[in-house]
């Protein structure tokens, strides 16, 4: 594959780095001469001295010929703008942009690009997921393609603590939110499949879709003391 | 007509000052306070220190009265962004995008994002003073 990458600060060098070891030919663009003078040093003529959101770099780039444009420059306009020029001038078929704003997230999708990946929401997750003791941990968000105006999903997982209301219950017997379901509960055998009579037990994680407007109902539904 | 510019620099300053004169109800914005404060007090524009996101700063004013949205601001990616913000998230009756860059304006033209490009309003202004001067002298 051909992937063109714009902005090599530290995610776009560990990125173009990890690529080209997967073999993949890779080109790095970047504004910083003297940055792209110590990339060269270290792999070789894989970088682009330049404005990454110009058309005319982006040619130069060979972005005509590209499978993927990964935008990973410091500003959430500058990689909207290497995506929509990638997209309507070159055709690409995938363009991916880092999106620092969370709420910028949407606008991205709405405007044509294929994947955003949203830097808040990986630090949160790392964080949630790092903390003992935490026991709503955000999976994914589940952006339906129909844009801004499709309600928001997202998936979670929610440990069952000992003093638990819905420990002994069975799944069909909880009340969820109306936008919440559970959909599989790993528990010490392993993955299980959500049936109704399925008993919960304390130390479960439930792994279950919601809305943010829910998630806080469902989390004390799950995990709520009586 | 109430007008909301982002930029105050000095495109946007003078053309917030401009039609403040017109009696145009105008907001400016801009992420610097320096900025803001080349607008005199008694223009009567209203002055509104941007957070630096344009979502935020959309999102924070009712733009439900806004009739007219120009991204001024002195940076092309920035204003493209806050234009199509403006027009495709919070449904601003008008949309004008200043690009510098004119292959770039041309680019943004073409996705349907209304653009001036200066650049190009001053080469096409200076080759007409050159070809009416041509004329001229030719009549002589």
């Amino acid at each position: 594959m051909y992937i063109v990458i714009v902005g090599c600060g530290r995610v776009g060098y560990s990125l173009t780095r990890a690529l080209l070891a997967m073999g993949h030919e890779t080109l790095v663009i970047d504004q910083d001469a003297n940055r792209c003078e110590t990339i060269r040093t270290e792999l070789g003529s894989v970088v682009l001295h330049g404005d990454g959101t110009d058309v005319g770099v982006l040619k130069d780039a060979g972005a005509a010929r590209a499978d993927v444009i990964i935008a990973v420059a410091s500003r959430d306009e500058d990689n909207l703008a290497v995506c929509q020029v990638s997209k309507n001038r070159f055709s690409t078929p995938k363009t991916i942009s880092l999106v620092k704003d969370p709420q910028n997230e949407g606008l991205f999708k709405l405007l044509g690009v294929d994947v955003t990946v949203n830097t808040t929401h990986l630090i949160l997750f790392a964080i949630e997921t790092e903390i003992p003791g935490q026991s709503l941990v955000h999976l994914t968000s589940l952006r339906p393609p129909g844009g801004l105006g499709a309600l928001e999903r997202e998936m979670v997982s929610i440990n069952i603590p000992p003093d638990a209301a819905s420990v002994g219950k069975h799944l069909g017997e909880l009340v969820l939110p109306p936008n919440s379901f559970v959909s599989l509960v790993v528990k010490n055998e392993g993955p299980t499949l959500p049936e109704d009579e399925l008993r919960l037990e304390s130390g479960d994680e439930v792994v279950a879709v919601t809305s943010p407007d829910e998630e806080q109902l469902l989390y004390e539904t799950l995990t709520g003391v009586e | 007509m109430r007008v909301l510019i982002l930029g105050c620099g000095m495109l946007g300053s003078h053309l917030a000052s401009s039609l403040a004169g017109s009696g145009h109800r105008i907001t400016v914005m801009d992420a610097s306070p320096d900025h803001l404060d080349s607008l005199s007090q008694e223009s009567g524009v209203e002055l509104l220190l941007s957070s630096g996101s344009i979502m935020n700063d959309l999102r924070g004013l009712t733009l439900t009265n806004v009739d007219l949205f120009v991204a001024a601001s002195e940076d092309d990616c920035r204003n493209a962004m806050a234009a199509q913000v403006a027009r495709h998230i919070f449904h601003v009756p008008d949309v004008i995008c200043l690009i510098s860059d004119p292959d770039r304006g041309k680019f943004y033209q073409g996705l349907g994002v209304n653009t001036i490009c200066p650049t190009s309003v001053t080469v096409d202004t200076i080759q007409n003073v050159l070809s009416d001067s041509r004329s001229g002298s030719n009549g002589q």
